[in-house]
């Protein structure tokens, strides 16, 4: 996306529907709360370049919430700021506060290792150890110091199975993980992330590398983990976003132009921004 | 590979299924009603046309927010097509079976007896028609649904007969032309359901060949 093409969209962009979504179609899930992480008055800069401004957004518990917008439009840059990965980057700073169940991330009394142990995370491109299929799933246990044989098993187990793997692994678990196909493998990175039983679960364009098959099965496994898990997802991948998300939250230059239920982002969206983009007319 | 969302595609059509069963009930009743000057009949097919609309407007949403977030190709787009046309001529057909109700709350008010020339054979060929499109939608039957294309101009033919008919008692009782206008009125609904129903069964011929047999020569076929 170049500068000229972002001529077309009319200068500041503000989020002009209230930043929380009210809840619908949530049927027997009573304790759902709907600002279970919640970016108040939220800027971030990366040394002098601000890249967020000024994000007020609440997004559910336990339901999809995706992050669309073109290149450089600040949302992988959101969604790492969640399990505070950013951190690890120099010069950056933060204005406004991002909260989780409540909690500041950037309470003094949060540690960060444990934040992240709350917090799954899947890349776009699958990234398993060098390690057999089963030693991946128990990696963070490990590291955590988990042992027993028993309780090993049971979570590899429970997590190949949840992330939809397990009948195609369950009789070579020893083998190594690079002898899975490039969607098993991301399935296996999924299997990973919750085998630490965290509460959310962050994938940062998880299906772009591939096939509409494997893609298909990671969509379908989104759409179950969110029974158990809060998702947020960034894909440059729009029928994704429709079709695997609640929510969806649209970012143009680090501002939040529009937050909806994603039917009413995609069919009816207010902002024009939005409708340009979800419609393909952008630039 | 079943989609998570491939249910949303299924009720839609149980949706449509739902809404043809019930469009044919009205069509069915109403004829009833004016046969027998049934007015309790009458005004239940009358109140029952809410629920239709209803059911057109749902299925109107569920297949727009189908074909928006879900991307769907071939035989699902054409579903949904299909759902969208096709719940048209449904919610038209239970207009016509309310007018027909309305018109037989009036001809009811007759004291004498009114002849109904050919409208119950109409009535029964409009039925079958329905009858045999939403089956051919049932078991995906291009055959069967082509098969009920022709019949329509039984249908046509009767309608002239009965206007021709009804014209002629006019003169014979002008008392009641006001009666055998209605019959006439009655008569060309059921002509426009007999349409409505071929129009369905063109749609479920592009919904199980992917072929478009509208205002072609093979629909046109005896």
């Amino acid at each position: 996306m170049n500068e000229a093409s972002h001529q077309s969209f009319p200068e500041q962009p503000v989020a002009r529907r209230p930043v929380s979504v009210e809840s619908r179609n949530l049927g027997e899930r009573a304790n759902y709360a709907p600002d279970y992480i919640a970016f108040r008055n939220y800027s971030f800069y990366y040394g002098a370049t601000q890249v967020l401004f000024d994000i007020n957004l609440e997004i559910p518990e336990r339901q999809v919430t995706a992050l669309i917008g073109p290149s450089g439009c600040g949302k992988s840059t959101l969604l790492r700021n969640i399990n505070r990965m950013n951190d690890l980057i120099d010069g950056i700073r933060h204005e406004g506060d991002l909260l989780i169940g409540r909690t500041s991330v950037y309470d003094p009394g949060i540690e960060v290792i444990s934040l992240r142990k709350r917090i799954g995370m899947v890349f776009q491109k699958s990234n398993p150890f060098p390690k057999s299929i089963y030693e991946n799933v128990i990696y963070g246990l490990r590291v955590a110091g988990r042992r027993r044989k028993s309780v090993l098993d049971d979570a590899v187990e429970r997590s190949l199975k949840a992330s939809a793997l397990w009948d195609e692994v369950k009789d070579r678990l020893h083998e190594s993980a690079f002898s899975l196909s490039g969607g098993q493998m991301q399935r296996l990175c999924i299997a990973r992330a919750i085998a630490n039983q965290p509460e959310i679960i962050l994938m940062d364009e998880p299906c772009s590398a591939l096939d509409p098959i494997a893609t298909g099965k990671i969509e379908d496994l989104i759409h179950e983990l969110k029974n158990d898990y809060t998702i947020v997802i960034v894909t440059h991948n729009m029928q994704q976003a429709a079709r695997v998300s609640d929510r969806t939250a649209f970012f143009y230059l680090g501002k939040l132009v529009e937050y909806d239920h994603t039917d009413t982002i995609f069919m009816n969206p207010m902002e024009p921004q939005t409708e340009a983009y979800v419609s393909g007319r952008f630039g | 590979m079943n989609r998570f969302y491939l249910k949303e595609l299924e009720q839609l059509r149980n949706h449509f299924l739902l809404m043809a069963e019930k469009s044919t009930e009205a069509v069915a009743n109403a004829v009833i009603a004016l046969e027998q000057s049934d007015p309790s009949l009458a005004r239940q097919v009358i109140g029952a046309d809410d629920e239709l609309d209803q059911l057109e407007v749902a299925i109107d949403a569920e297949a727009t927010r189908y074909i928006t977030l879900r991307s769907p190709v071939a035989g699902d787009l054409r579903l949904l097509t299909v759902a969208l046309r096709a719940s048209q001529d449904l919610e038209r057909i239970a207009d016509e079976a309310c007018s027909i109700a309305k018109r037989s709350l009036r001809t009811g008010e007759i004291p004498d007896p009114l002849d109904h020339g050919k409208i119950r054979l109409m009535a029964d060929l409009a039925l079958a028609l329905m009858r045999e499109s939403i089956d051919s939608l049932l078991e995906e039957d291009a055959e069967r649904a082509l098969a009920v294309l022709p019949k329509d101009k039984e249908i046509d033919r009767l309608h002239r007969d009965n206007y021709d008919y009804f014209s002629a008692r006019i003169v014979d009782r002008p008392d009641l032309a006001k009666a055998y206008i209605e019959l006439i009125f009655i008569s060309k609904s059921i002509e426009r359901i007999g349409d409505h129903a071929t129009n369905i069964a063109e749609e479920i011929v592009y919904l199980v060949k992917g072929r478009d047999v509208r205002h072609s020569e093979e629909a046109k076929r005896p």
